[in-house]
């Protein structure tokens, strides 16, 4: 199995490979005044409208241009994660760069949105 | 019909049970009508016209038990026709009766044809394979009926479509023939010039021109407006081929649930909202036994008795609602009673019996979890079964039906106060003529289907009261939100004076809400937000501008909760994103990411660009509570963005910070000078940073 190694508040983190659809820098962001800070705003990908998350802490200014890795979630759709720079892809067992849990980032993100 | 095979046969049934629907659906009407009203002569006719139909049709896919039986139901309306007199109540009860049997009888023939049942209770068909309970794509083998004329209308469309791509080529070809004659108009001129002579003459060939170019203008116009009647009319033909109003499936409900209640001997009484919500068509089919099965069980376990309810303080008659509304891309269908609610206790114990919970789990689960769970196989609350409802085994059906259509279903009750199901369907087609506005920068929309009247509205117009804020609009008092206060936007900066209003209407309940500026009605495309942001109440849905750029749907709904409220009072909602807006302008990157980190730590959100232009440009568009600017910039730098700001008549008021790594003495006073509100050194520190900040917004707020 291969991850995708990404710069996250400064630090390596990685995605597993599956779960990754595609990376492109971010347009025209639209904010969603009510949404939590964590999540940015949102862009739309081919016509389909995605939800830009940042899981550093503290988020931070989403600069157009910045990479986005759009990746996928199951019965949650898709989403895209806001980096500060795309890595390479590594064997996930070798990899030192910490996993990032994206299940459990969004059943946080999930908890925050419905409370 | 011998000499069709059993798979031509079901095939052909399958047709036919399309078709007997919509008879079925007719009858209902028309014996509804002769309840009401037994001398309608019109619906005794038409009960027979459309029993002769289906007995016929019936007939001819050897269904002849079906057959006979319309056949029975037409000899008594023939009799009554024939007598020339208005039917008894007796006989009215006996045609109600006797399509009931009708209505039984394709019960079993749509069995019969989508696969026999393994559970007399619930049809084969809703049952999804237990171990992969497979999402289907929407519309993949289902078949709508369409008729002839509406296909015709559609290929006419086309046809005008056809015409359009004509007229706009030939269209261009004027336009290329103006290009060329402008362009010998500047021969001409420069030519004239050279020779020193006389420009009259040219002057005449552009004035020639010029009016060419109007008259391609002109119907320019005229073509875009023709194109925009052809898609206009390609579009509703075909949501007339794919949607249907949602009212014609609950009138296809409202008979068998009459004839549950009266077999109950509860006094029921049916209420519908939201009729003229589309529905697709492939949909309905599908649809309906899922919610006649969610109003079976109203019938049978929410309403109580009379006595019982009597004894509650309840109208003896119980209610039930069907409510269909479209959300974004989701068609919404609320079925409710206000029956005796779910007992979370009775459920409880009965997921344990059924081995779905353990005793302590279910001890810590909260109620309404419990009721959750309502939809777990083969639990039932009630212990003696009756004919009525398929029992709690059909909810797990339901669901699961519903999930195959891409829906979800919830479901909410309380104990003595009724209980809700609701489930949400997604459209295949949103369009949706909505109504857009600014707030803040950014662009909004609502549906126009709620849209009343929208106009200016001046701060005189405004009041609060005890009870929350109040608009007035041409005579009239009505609720009001804020949307700049709802959506955390700051106040447009300086002296504005007049706003612009919007009057919606929710089921009957009119509110205003402003906004900063009106755009006007668009068609959009509807799309999700995702199950993610899509769970944030206020929004419907999003739709994408010509730019490509994401635009919020609003949540009627939603907005008239907050209506009149007091937490639309200037007041942020809770779930807001709180915190002053800074714009950040630094040509450095790293003091940018600095101050960025410092600022969004100090609880402060910021936009951060390179330059004073970028921050002029972004000023124009989106509206920010402080400017943080680097003193030395390339393009613009910050002491001539600060003069820019403050000869603004809207910006002028804006709090205005200025940093510089200069020499501190003359850099404060040429800050100063161009109308800063506070000086700050490089490097940058927290308490320094944060000082400044306040001191100029402060400073600000006290003028």
């Amino acid at each position: 199995m291969e991850v995708l190694v990404v710069e996250l508040g400064g630090e390596r983190r990685s995605l597993p490979d599956t779960s990754v659809r595609e990376i492109l820098p971010l347009g025209h962001l639209t904010p969603v005044p009510t949404a939590p800070p964590s999540v940015c705003g949102v862009v739309q990908v081919r016509g389909q409208v995605l939800a830009v998350i940042d899981l550093a802490r503290p988020p931070r200014v989403a600069r157009v241009g910045a990479p986005l890795v759009v990746v996928e979630l199951g019965a949650d759709g898709a989403a895209a994660l806001l980096v500060d720079r795309v890595g390479d892809v590594e064997d996930a067992a070798a990899s030192t760069a910490r996993p990032i849990d994206l299940a459990a980032e969004l059943a946080a993100l999930r908890k925050e949105i419905s409370a | 019909m011998s000499e069709l095979s059993p798979e031509e046969l079901r095939h052909l049934r399958s047709f036919f049970l399309d078709e007997a629907g919509e008879h079925l659906e007719g009858i209902d009407q028309a014996v509804s009508a002769l309840e009401a009203k037994p001398d309608d002569a019109a619906a005794l006719s038409s009960l027979l016209r459309k029993l002769h139909t289906l007995k016929g049709s019936a007939g001819s896919v050897a269904l002849d038990e079906l057959s006979q039986d319309a056949h029975v139901v037409e000899d008594r309306v023939v009799a009554i026709r024939d007598a020339g007199r208005v039917p008894s109540p007796e006989e009215v009860e006996a045609l109600v009766a006797g399509v009931e049997g009708i209505r039984r009888r394709i019960a079993q023939v749509q069995r019969m044809v989508h696969g026999t049942p393994s559970d007399a209770r619930v049809p084969a068909r809703w049952r999804a394979p237990r171990d992969a309970p497979r999402r289907e794509r929407r519309g993949e083998g289902m078949q709508i009926r369409v008729e002839v004329d509406q296909v015709d209308e559609l290929m006419e469309a086309v046809g005008e479509l056809v015409l359009d791509r004509t007229r706009i080529a030939r269209r261009l070809l004027e336009l290329e023939g103006c290009v060329r004659d402008v362009a010998k108009v500047r021969s001409a001129l420069r030519a004239a010039v050279k020779a020193g002579g006389a420009v009259d003459e040219v002057a005449d060939e552009l004035s020639e021109t010029l009016r060419h170019l109007e008259r391609a203008a002109t119907g320019m116009n005229e073509d875009a407006e023709h194109l925009r009647r052809t898609s206009q009319v390609l579009k509703e033909g075909l949501e007339q081929v794919r949607m249907m109003e949602v009212g014609r499936l609950f009138q296809r409900l409202a008979a068998p649930v009459k004839e549950m209640a009266r077999r109950a001997r509860k006094q029921v009484e049916l209420v519908f909202a939201g009729e003229h919500t589309a529905i697709d068509k492939a949909v309905v089919e599908r649809v309906a036994d899922p919610l006649l099965h969610l109003l079976r069980n109203a019938v049978a376990h929410g309403i109580e008795a009379e006595e019982a309810r009597v004894a509650a303080g309840k109208p003896p008659a119980g209610r039930i609602e069907m409510v269909a509304r479209q959300r974004g891309d989701q068609l919404i269908i609320e079925v409710s009673d206000d029956g005796a609610g779910i007992d979370p206790q009775a459920l409880r114990a009965a997921l344990v019996r059924a081995g779905r919970l353990g005793a302590d789990e279910a001890a810590r689960l909260a109620d309404a979890d419990v009721v959750a769970q309502v939809f777990t196989a083969r639990v039932s609350t009630r212990d003696a079964a009756d004919d009525l409802a398929g029992r709690g085994v059909g909810l797990d059906a339901v669901k699961e039906a519903i999930e195959r259509l891409g829906g979800v279903i919830a479901c909410a009750s309380a104990r003595g106060g009724g209980t809700r199901f609701t489930v949400r369907l997604p459209l295949t087609t949103a369009i949706e003529r909505a109504l857009l506005f600014k707030v803040g920068g950014n662009v909004y929309a609502v549906p126009v289907a709620h849209v009343v009247e929208q106009g200016p509205v001046a701060p005189a117009d405004i009041r609060s009261t005890p009870e929350g804020e109040r608009v007035t609009l041409r005579g009239r008092t009505l609720p009001l939100v804020r949307l700049g206060a709802l959506l955390g936007e700051p106040p447009p900066p300086g002296p504005s004076t007049r706003r612009s209003a919007v009057v919606l209407d929710w089921e009957g309940m009119r509110f205003g809400m402003t906004c900063d500026k009106l755009i006007g009605p668009r068609e959009i495309v509807v799309k999700g937000l995702g199950p993610l942001v899509g769970g944030l109440p206020l929004y419907a849905g999003a739709t994408i501008s010509g730019a490509g750029k994401v635009q919020l749907i609003l949540d009627v709904a939603e907005l008239a909760r907050h209506a009149g409220s007091p937490a639309s009072l200037g007041a942020r909602p809770t779930g807001a994103v709180g915190g002053p807006r800074v714009l950040l302008a630094d040509d450095s990157r790293s003091l940018r990411e600095t101050a960025a980190l410092l600022l969004a730590q100090g609880g402060y959100r910021v936009e951060a660009v390179a330059d004073g232009w970028e921050a002029w440009e972004l000023l124009q568009d989106r509206r920010f509570d402080l400017l943080l600017t680097d003193g030395e910039m390339p393009r613009l730098d910050g002491y001539e963005l600060c003069g820019k700001i403050r000869r603004h008549p809207a910006l002028r008021g804006m709090p205005v910070v200025v940093m510089t790594s200069r020499a501190p003495e003359p850099s404060r006073e040429r800050a100063l000078a161009a109308g800063a509100d506070a000086f700050l050194p490089k490097p940058l520190r927290r308490v320094a940073l944060m000082g400044a900040l306040a001191a100029a917004m402060g400073k600000r707020q006290a003028q």
